[in-house]
Parts: C-alpha cells; structure tokens; sequence
C-alpha cells in the first residue's frame, strides 16, 4: 500500500458520508445545510446533473441494435443483465463491470449495483410509502428476529420533511396501514384502472386499487426542479429533474451551501477506530483511478454505501476491539439479508374500452396496498405471517400482440398500426422474514480489481415467503376477475434474492447491542460517531419499496448526529 | 414534434440550454448503416442469398402500402444484419441462417427458381407454409423460437423501432408535457393509430 501522508489537517473534515445514493446524498445535504464541513466519498465515476446523461433523448433508432442487451453486455455484466433490463443500451453505463467487482455466491443472489455519484437514485423505481406501526412492530407482533427500536411517531415528522423536499406525488387514501403523506397532485389512472379501481372497492370491502405514489414533480416546478414530461425514460437521467435523484436534489442542495467537498473514485476500504476514545476516527480510501491509499478523518461518519456496500466497509474494518468487524459485538454484521420477493401475480385483456386510449407515457403504475393480516380474524393469511402489495397497470397492446400468429401481409401491417387491446398486469411484492442464516460473509479469497476482498452471499427465500406467494398468485386472478377481465392468467417467474434490488437488513437497528448493531438513531451502538442510515440499518423489510423510510431515517439521524455534536457527545 | 425541436424545447422549458455533449450524444447515435446504396452495402452475419431472402421474406410480412413504407423501405434486413452480428446468442443465429437456407432450398424444388424472385403469390405459399409449421409446434417442444415466429419478430421489431415508422408512421410524442388516462380515440392524430413508443 502506498500510503499518502498528507498532512493530517488537510485531510481533517467535520463529518464524512460514504456513499452519494439516495441515503448519502440526503447525509450530505442535511449535515451541510447544518453546518458541517463535510467530505462526501464516492467510489465510482462523476456524474453531474444533465450533463453526463449520455442517453436522456436518445430514441431507439437512435441506440446501438435499438436498445436492446447484446452478448457483449453479458460478457463485462453478466450478473447486471439479470433483471431483464438494467443493461439494455440506453441505461448500461449505470451498473457496474462485474469482472472489476465480482462476488460469490452460495445461493443465486442478483446484486444489481451502480458505482458513480448519485448511485441507484439515477435508476431506481421511484415508488414512494410510508411504513407504519403496522411494520414497526411486525418483528415484535410475530416474535420473529429482534423489534425495531423506533415506531411510526419517531419518523413521522421526517417523512413529512422529506417528502416536501423530494416531491412524491400520490392521492390520500386514508389507509391506516399506508398512511397518507405531503403528497404532490396525483398521477390520473387511465379509463382501465379507474374501471378496475370501482370494480375493487365494490368487490373486496378490504382492498382498493390507487395510483402508485411516485417521486416526481407533478406541479410546474418544485425546488428548483421542473415538472415530469411524461417521457418515461427516468432510468437514463432527467434533464428536467422530474424524478428524485441525489444528482438533481439532494448534491445540489449539498453544493449550495459551500460545505460538501465531494470526492469521487473514492472507495472507502476501512474504518479507523480509535481504542482510546472507543470513536472511529476516519476512513482509509483507495482511490480508484490510481490505487493510492489515503486517509480522511472526521467527528463522524455517514455510511451510506449501500446496504451491502456499507456492510462489506464495516466487515473489512478489524481491529483489536473489533475482531469479526466494526461494531459487530452481536455477531449480527452480514445477517438477516431481506429483499423483496416478486415476480407473481396475473395479468388478462378486457373488452369494452376499446374507444378509449391515453396520452403520455406515465412513469408510474397502480398500487395495491397490503390487505393480508392487517390484525383482524378476515384479513388473516392462509398459513403465512405479513403481507404484500401489488403494482402494475393498464395498457393497450402494441405490434408485439402478433408475432405468435400466422398473419401476415397488408393486413397485418394495417392491424399493427392501431392500439391493441386493453391488457392488464398486477404484480406482487412481499414482505421477506428477517432469518439470521441469511447472510453475507467476507471473501478474503476472491478479490476485486482493487485487491479487496468481496462478499459472498447466501441468502434464499423460505416457507414463509413461499406460502405468501401461493396467495400472492392467486389473489391476482380472483380480483382481475372480480373486475371483468377475460382470459387471466397468473404468472411464478423465477424471483431470486436480489432480484427485488432492495436487499437490506445486514446491520439491524435494534435496542439492545447484544442483538443488533444499530441504536434507534441508527448509529453502532459500540461506536456512536458511525452512522448507518442506508438499508443495511432495516430490522424487517415491510413490503413497500423502501427507499423514502432511508431518506426520513437519514435526515432524522444527521440532524440527532449534529445535537449530539453540539452537546459534545460524540 | 421532431427531436430537434424537442431539444429546442426543453432549453426553453429549462431555462437553460442543454450541455454540448448531452446534444452530441444525441446527434450521433450509433445505428444499423441505411445510408449506403443497396449495391454498395455489405452484410457483416449472412450471405448475399440470405440477404435477398430476408429482404423479399420481410416485406411480404409488412408490405408497402398506399402512402405507407414496408419493410424494404425502413431496410429490415440491415437492423437484423446488426442484431445478428453481436446481439443474438449462436444458436439463435444458426437457426435463424438455417431457416433462411430452408426458405431459399424449398424455393428452388417448389418453383426451380431463387426465392428473391419468385412471385408474390408464391412467396406467400411459401412463407405460409414456415408459419403452419410454427404454429404446430408447441412452446415446450423448442429450444430457440420457430423460424417464422423469428423471422416474423425480428420483422416487425426492425419496422416499428425504425426511425421512419416510429417519427412519421406512428405517433410520435417525444415530450408528451403530461399525461391523459381517457383520450377518446377520435382526439387520437393519424385516425387513431398507436403512439410510437
């Protein structure tokens, strides 16, 4: 290791945030707009707003092999290929090489990553809930892993202040399961699902069908962004900053106030804990481009390098005090992997509306809140503990409608120039158990292009999960039915951990250090200047998209990490 | 709306201009060769047969019609040349050449003469044929999808993903600026054809 020793001083910074995510970047800009001088590390490439979104107005014409995936991807992304869809041209330069940054696996595991300033929040699904008791006292409810150290009145406030800021849009529903936040104007369901919509509420006195809650702007302008264009081409970046992204939100915000010194091709490979004052005291960093190793010290530490990522930092970080891995007294570091299961449900094609159509691309589906064991004898499900929701939507059929029959000729093209059928498709995610023999452990023998060691996953769904999705498939059919839909099918693809990319739960959140790694300001119990704000702090997984509960948890503990430093605690 | 003024557009509804090198990416686009002439152009996956095959095959699948481009036009045969050459894996590549070669043989003892120059009716029979023979088939008895299904698919990908029919054929909306659930489809342009994409 080439050690370069600047002077201690230079390197000396009030707070470090590993990681530039949707949890990193809300680090920054909330420990900035605090304050806080503060050195945001990211381990991958730069990526300002705009400006690098190679392909934001590209058409398909307008793509290698019209943006569909090649052999060639497969060879550099083979385990990036695998959803199907994150490295077809158009969005590939978001994943990472996975002969650079390889990983081994027990059981298939399908870790879709993306290594450049803003992280996922340039790709991910935009899917904005709330948690609710509901999900913060699951764990304790059902006796299963550890209860969370939080309930819903701790985080309450944070989603509102996060939600203001990021902009989610969603229609209230008055759900006390799915509880209502600081909505933007709702997206419009098309003549389809407000039809599904009615034939729901009438149908199952337990259910209803609304539209997905989503973080994009759907006013004018918000904070300085401007309104979604209905393109549908989130994944490739937004030149209007329509959609939430730490790249369009949250670094600007961090870049404004003259604190954030953001410094990327950074991979943080340890942390540096001092015996002494049982506090870390910064990070040892690789710098990516050149192999150089440095050091960069700080009062305290975000670690938001991704659920895994930040796992991976904490686990390759031993010391005398810390033999099996910072902050690891529990033995919990690496277990309970959750992700969300998915990949079932049904779809069918529904006459009628065939003088209907739409206008737009909206990037957004329907949603189908969680009705299985809300607490009540009726919502009980047959042999599972928990829940699931559905997303999916209504739309009229294109060319692709043809391909599987024998026509062909004039006929055919005229037929293939006007909107199909109406077609529906719902599909389930569930919530995933938090089970200790799901885990990650340290490879010291496979290294990546760095010379660190990596990860290696074993982590499968089990009974539960399996006896929810029986339910998951089924119940997809009885309400596409109940709606007037002919010829449904349901669907079981292959759905491995992963697959959901909302893997979480490797450094729980928990009350007692015996147990978790994390107190209920998610910072390590046996280090209170190291913060864990990313989806490796999850104790259960809820089964809503989780990346709004990151931000509220995040913005909650820097602004407990500043108090704390005000009151010289930490 | 074409792509230029979209660009224009959003500069507009911005407040600022776009980056160079945002607008270079998508000027230059990199995209299956429909510049060079017909007699100058060369095939990188199949043979000059094939070729011939492929083209005549794809456009009695989407022919041209009255006011409208076939599959000559947009020059299918070039974006599957593209895909063959690197985005399909071998075997689909080798089934895909065979039931070319099969197409062209079946020409030569059907009509004793080469399928690029048969009459339409006749490429009709034959390629009917190719399609009962898929239809048979049923979806777990193959490995890679039926000639015609392939040939059929590939068609209809190179024609609506092409930039002619998805700017000018189909509605194109590359800013649609919001969105409407419940258009009537007499509001919808070009009497109610499909959005581009």
């Amino acid at each position: 290791m080439n050690l370069n020793l600047r002077s201690k001083k230079e390197n000396t910074y009030d707070a470090i945030v590993v990681g530039s995510g949707i949890s990193g970047g809300w680090a920054a800009k909330e420990l900035c707009e605090k304050g806080l001088k503060t050195l945001v590390l990211e381990r991958g490439r730069n990526v300002e707003h705009v400006k690098d979104y190679p392909t934001m107005y590209q058409d398909d014409w307008d793509l290698p092999n019209r943006n569909k995936i090649t052999e060639k991807e497969r060879e550099r992304q083979g385990k990036q290929s695998r959803t199907g869809y994150t490295t077809t041209p158009s969005r590939k330069h978001w994943f990472v090489d996975d002969v650079d940054n390889p990983y081994t696996e027990v059981k298939r595991f399908d870790w879709m990553r993306g290594y450049h300033v803003g992280g996922r929040s340039i790709v991910w699904g935009r899917q904005s809930y709330r948690w609710s008791d509901l999900d913060f006292e699951a764990n304790k409810r059902d006796g299963n892993a550890v209860d969370w150290p939080i309930r819903y009145k701790d985080v309450a406030s944070w989603y509102d202040y996060v939600e203001k800021y990021a902009g989610i849009s969603g229609q209230k529903e008055g759900l006390p399961h799915l509880p209502d936040g600081q909505f933007l104007p709702p997206m419009e369901l098309n003549a389809v699902e407000k039809h599904v919509r009615e034939r729901i509420a009438k149908n199952f006195d337990d259910r209803i069908l609304t539209i997905g809650r989503t973080a994009h702007i759907t006013t004018q302008t918000h904070n300085g962004r401007g309104g979604c264009q209905f393109r549908n081409r989130c994944m490739r970046g937004c030149p209007y900053g329509g959609y939430f992204s730490s790249n369009a939100s949250t670094l600007p915000a961090a870049v404004k106030t003259g604190n954030m010194t953001l410094r990327p091709f950074s991979i943080v490979n340890t942390i540096i804990y001092d015996e002494k004052t049982g506090k870390a005291t910064g990070v040892r960093v690789i710098d990516a481009e050149t192999n150089e190793t440095y050091e960069y010290f700080a009062k305290v530490i975000f670690l938001n390098a991704s659920a895994l990522g930040s796992t991976f930092i904490m686990m390759n970080s031993k010391s005398k005090r810390f033999e099996n891995g910072f902050g690891n007294d529990s033995g919990e570091l690496g277990h309970n992997v959750m992700d969300h299961h998915f990949q079932t449900g049904a779809s069918g094609e529904i006459d009628g509306f065939n003088d209907k159509y739409y206008k737009g691309r909206r990037p957004n589906g329907i949603y189908i809140p969680r009705f299985r064991n809300l607490g009540t004898q009726k919502t009980k499900g047959k042999n599972f503990l928990r829940g699931y929701g559905y997303q999916g939507g209504a739309s009229r059929s294109n060319w692709t409608r043809s391909v599987k029959e024998l026509s062909f000729g004039k006929d055919l093209k005229i037929d293939m120039l006007a909107p199909g059928p109406w077609r529906m498709g719902i599909n389930a995610f569930g919530e995933c158990l938090p089970y200790h023999e799901n885990k990650v452990m340290l490879n010291e023998e496979v290294r990546d292009k760095w010379n660190q060691p990596t990860l290696t996953m074993d982590v499968e769904w089990k009974e539960n999960e399996w006896e929810m999705r029986k339910d998951m498939r089924e119940q997809g059919v009885a309400m596409l039915e109940a709606a007037g839909f002919k010829n449904v099918e349901s669907f079981e693809r292959p759905c491995y951990p992963g697959l959901g990319i909302h893997e979480m739960g490797t450094a729980r959140m928990g009350r007692d250090p015996k147990t978790s790694v994390l107190n209920g300001f998610n910072q390590v119990h046996a280090a209170k200047n190291v913060f864990v704000t990313d989806g490796a702090c999850m104790t259960s997984a809820a089964c809503v998209n989780p990346s709004l509960t990151y931000m509220a948890l995040t913005a909650r503990a820097a602004d407990h990490a500043v108090k704390e430093l005000n009151k010289q605690n930490l | 709306m074409k792509r230029r003024d979209a660009i224009k557009n959003t500069a507009l509804l911005m407040g600022y201009a776009v980056s160079a090198s945002a607008i270079a990416g998508l000027m230059s686009g990199c995209q299956a060769d429909t510049k060079t002439p017909v007699d100058m152009w060369k095939a990188k996956a199949m043979s000059d047969t094939q070729i011939n095959t492929l083209r005549e095959a794809a456009e009695r699948i989407l022919p041209a019609t009255e006011g409208i481009v076939g599959a000559k036009d947009v020059m299918v045969e070039r974006f599957v040349d593209e895909m063959l050459d690197g985005a399909y894996e071998p075997a689909e590549i080798a089934s895909f050449k065979k039931g070319l070669d099969d197409l062209e043989a079946t020409a030569q003892a059907t009509y004793n003469n080469t399928f690029a120059k048969l009459k339409p009716e006749e490429m009709d029979a034959l390629i009917t044929k190719i399609g009962e023979a898929a239809m048979a088939i049923k979806d777990e008895e193959h490995e890679v999808e039926p000639f015609f299904f392939a040939l059929k698919g590939i068609t209809l990908l190179g024609f609506f993903t092409s930039e002619k029919v998805g700017e000018e054929v189909l509605n194109y909306l590359p800013i649609p600026g919001g969105y409407q659930g419940d258009v009537p489809m007499s509001e919808i342009p070009q009497g109610g054809r499909a959005w581009s994409f």
